[in-house]
């Protein structure tokens, strides 16, 4: 199995884009299982807000705290998340959602006060939000024109997101050192920070662990020196391969000791672990899966067509406008081109493939699965990609915009791809078989 | 409209590199001045868990018990986590701040907080402990649902003390707060 660096190195799009797909799902976690309609009987006239959500006006908060605030705000947090999450407008939902999480975690603390639990995930998605985090493993990529960028507008990024989740760690220990000294090893120190966050009915969690831990408290210290160590040598753990799984796991089982014996749930935090993981080396695993591997093979096939060809010109261009090129053994094909010719406001040019000579070999395989649509300066796009050029060139601006609009650009190319690799179905609602052979 | 004739979008090394810098800058430098100054200002923070000693004769513990009297005269124990969730720990910290009524003491507090506090001249102890266990209150019976047999009528707060000296004598009683809920 590859170590997280090697793949870092082979895949760092994939591993930045599997970080995004952490960090908004780990929100969206959060978000859906928070009851807003609770907090919004909360008065407004009961915060305090901090940072900057000072800055905002009061009526803000008196709008948000309502029924339909809430219901929006959580609607508009759980959509973006998702989107973000999935990659959909990435551009813009990476940013909508680190704002709106802002809100939410500002909204938190203006009436409970900091959570530094919850600010490296917050962190993490501000981070994201301007970082090309949506190149790779996401639904923008699958109609995306080819994006290229160095190698370095991604190992980067991914590494200062380590390296901010690692500082989380590294300046916790060093703020115990500057504060408490070595009194944080005593017995009756944090043993009976614990007790103190076992009582009442206002924690996360309601558990008593921490009063049976009592009896035992003189062997708390070395447990939490091995703990202080672990946090403050957190990032050499991590970049040294051998110990890196020792230190995550450690890592867990920290967190699990503060749902225990502090009743404090580290969800998000605990979560940000995972932005270690190799996640494109687990990814290659689950791939090799029994049945996840024959899913696969069907959608690298399905996915398999290019809709752009950088660099890749046809010999004789056409002079004016474009030239729509078909599939001319194909009966559905013939209706749909007959339909379109039928549909356009104006003249386009279109002809079957076959009768044009000298098509680039760099397209010629995939003439039989989709449609390709040739500029006046004889570059060639292919699929979708050519429906909307298509569409345009007939002067349907409007429905080639909105086709080709970034939030409904991966639906256009997941239709396309439904009825091109379905012809055979799609022909008998339209009456015209493909001929294709099966 | 965008056309990708040629490679697509293409971005250079510089242009990456200078961006990776600024990003470095932008998140690095205010993290760090957090953490030398040990101070918040949000969403930029410090990550200080367990960072202050509070050894056992620091002060004492106070803590809060949120019970609710129910129309049948039941007591049934409402702990927070079940209500307003989203808050977690940050339950315990809201009514602690409300009972001191910081959300007076801010540098802007809400225009119908500046207009009480002008009415009455002196501020209330816990001037808005009331509205936050209303608040709690309703939360409650709407999560129970409006035909929810035996609803909450009133909701009371209870306030405990651990003198934090040794390890027993946990549930020293210190004050409470009852507010009936309207129908």
């Amino acid at each position: 199995m590859a170590s997280a660096t090697d793949s870092l190195e082979k895949t760092p799009a994939a591993e930045l884009a599997a970080i995004r797909v952490v960090a908004h799902a780990v929100w969206l976690v959060v978000v859906f299982h928070a009851s807003f309609s609770a907090l919004r009987e909360l008065p407004s006239t009961l915060l305090r807000p901090v940072g900057v959500m000072q800055y905002l006006s009061w009526r803000f908060f008196d709008r948000l705290l309502t029924t339909e605030g809430m219901v929006l705000f959580k609607l508009a947090l759980l959509i973006s998340l998702f989107m973000g999450m999935t990659g959909w407008w990435t551009r813009v939902t990476v940013k909508t959602s680190a704002l709106l999480v802002i809100l939410y975690e500002g909204l938190l603390s203006a009436l409970g006060g900091y959570s530094q639990s919850d600010m490296a995930a917050l962190t993490v998605l501000v981070l994201l939000a301007f970082l090309p985090c949506g190149d790779r493993f996401s639904i923008d990529a699958l109609a995306g024109a080819p994006v290229a960028r160095p190698r370095s507008a991604y190992r980067y990024p991914v590494a200062l997101i380590r390296v901010l989740v690692a500082w989380t760690y590294v300046s916790n220990g060093l703020l115990i050192l500057r504060f408490s000294g070595w009194r944080f090893l005593d017995a009756d120190n944090v043993p009976a920070q614990f007790v103190a966050a076992s009582l009442g009915n206002l924690n996360s969690t309601h558990f008593t662990a921490a009063m049976w831990l009592i009896p035992y408290r003189r062997y708390v210290g070395p447990l939490l020196a091995i703990v202080l160590l672990w946090a403050i040598l957190f990032p050499l753990g991590y970049f040294w391969k051998k110990s890196r799984p020792w230190f995550l796991a450690m890592g867990f089982a920290v967190h699990v000791g503060a749902l225990v014996f502090m009743n404090q749930v580290l969800f998000t935090s605990a979560a940000m672990l995972l932005v270690f993981f190799d996640w494109v080396a687990i990814g290659a695993r689950v791939r090799r899966l029994a049945g996840i591997s024959r899913l696969m093979d069907w959608w690298e096939n399905f996915s398999a067509p290019p809709e752009f060809f950088p660099g890749v010109v046809l010999a004789a261009p056409p002079n004016d406008g474009g030239l729509l090129l078909w599939d001319g053994d194909c009966g559905f094909c013939r209706r749909m081109v007959e339909w379109l010719r039928a549909f356009s406001l104006r003249p386009v040019a279109m002809r079957p493939y076959q009768e044009i000579p000298r098509i680039p070999p760099e397209v010629l395989p995939w003439v039989d699965r989709q449609m390709h649509w040739v500029r006046a300066d004889g570059s060639i796009c292919g699929g979708s990609q050519a429906l909307i050029e298509t569409l345009e060139a007939g002067y349907h601006n409007l429905i080639a915009g909105a086709l080709e609009s970034p939030p409904l650009r991966p639906f256009t190319w997941l239709a396309y791809r439904l009825v091109a690799g379905h012809r055979g179905v799609a022909g008998k609602f339209v009456g015209a078989a493909c001929e294709l052979p099966k | 409209m965008q056309r990708y004739s040629g490679a697509g979008l293409v971005e250079t090394d510089r242009q990456a590199q200078l961006r990776n810098a600024l990003l470095t800058i932008a998140f690095g430098v205010p993290l760090l001045w957090a953490f030398l100054y040990a101070l918040n200002f949000y969403p930029v923070t410090f990550w200080g868990f367990a960072a202050e000693p509070r050894a056992l004769g620091s002060g004492p513990v106070r803590y809060y018990v949120l019970a609710g009297e129910t129309r049948g005269r039941r007591i049934v124990e409402m702990p927070s986590s079940t209500i307003t969730n989203a808050l977690g720990n940050r339950n315990a910290t809201l009514a602690r701040a409300i009972q001191m009524n910081t959300q007076f003491l801010i540098r802007s507090p809400h225009p119908r907080n500046a207009q009480l506090w002008a009415r009455w001249r002196m501020l209330p102890p816990d001037a808005s402990l009331g509205e936050l266990l209303a608040g709690w209150g309703d939360a409650y019976n709407l999560r129970r649902g409006d035909n929810a047999p035996d609803p909450l009528v009133a909701v009371r707060l209870d306030e405990f003390q651990w003198p934090y000296v040794h390890f027993g004598d946990f549930e020293q009683h210190k004050a409470s707060w009852r507010v009936q809920l309207t129908p």
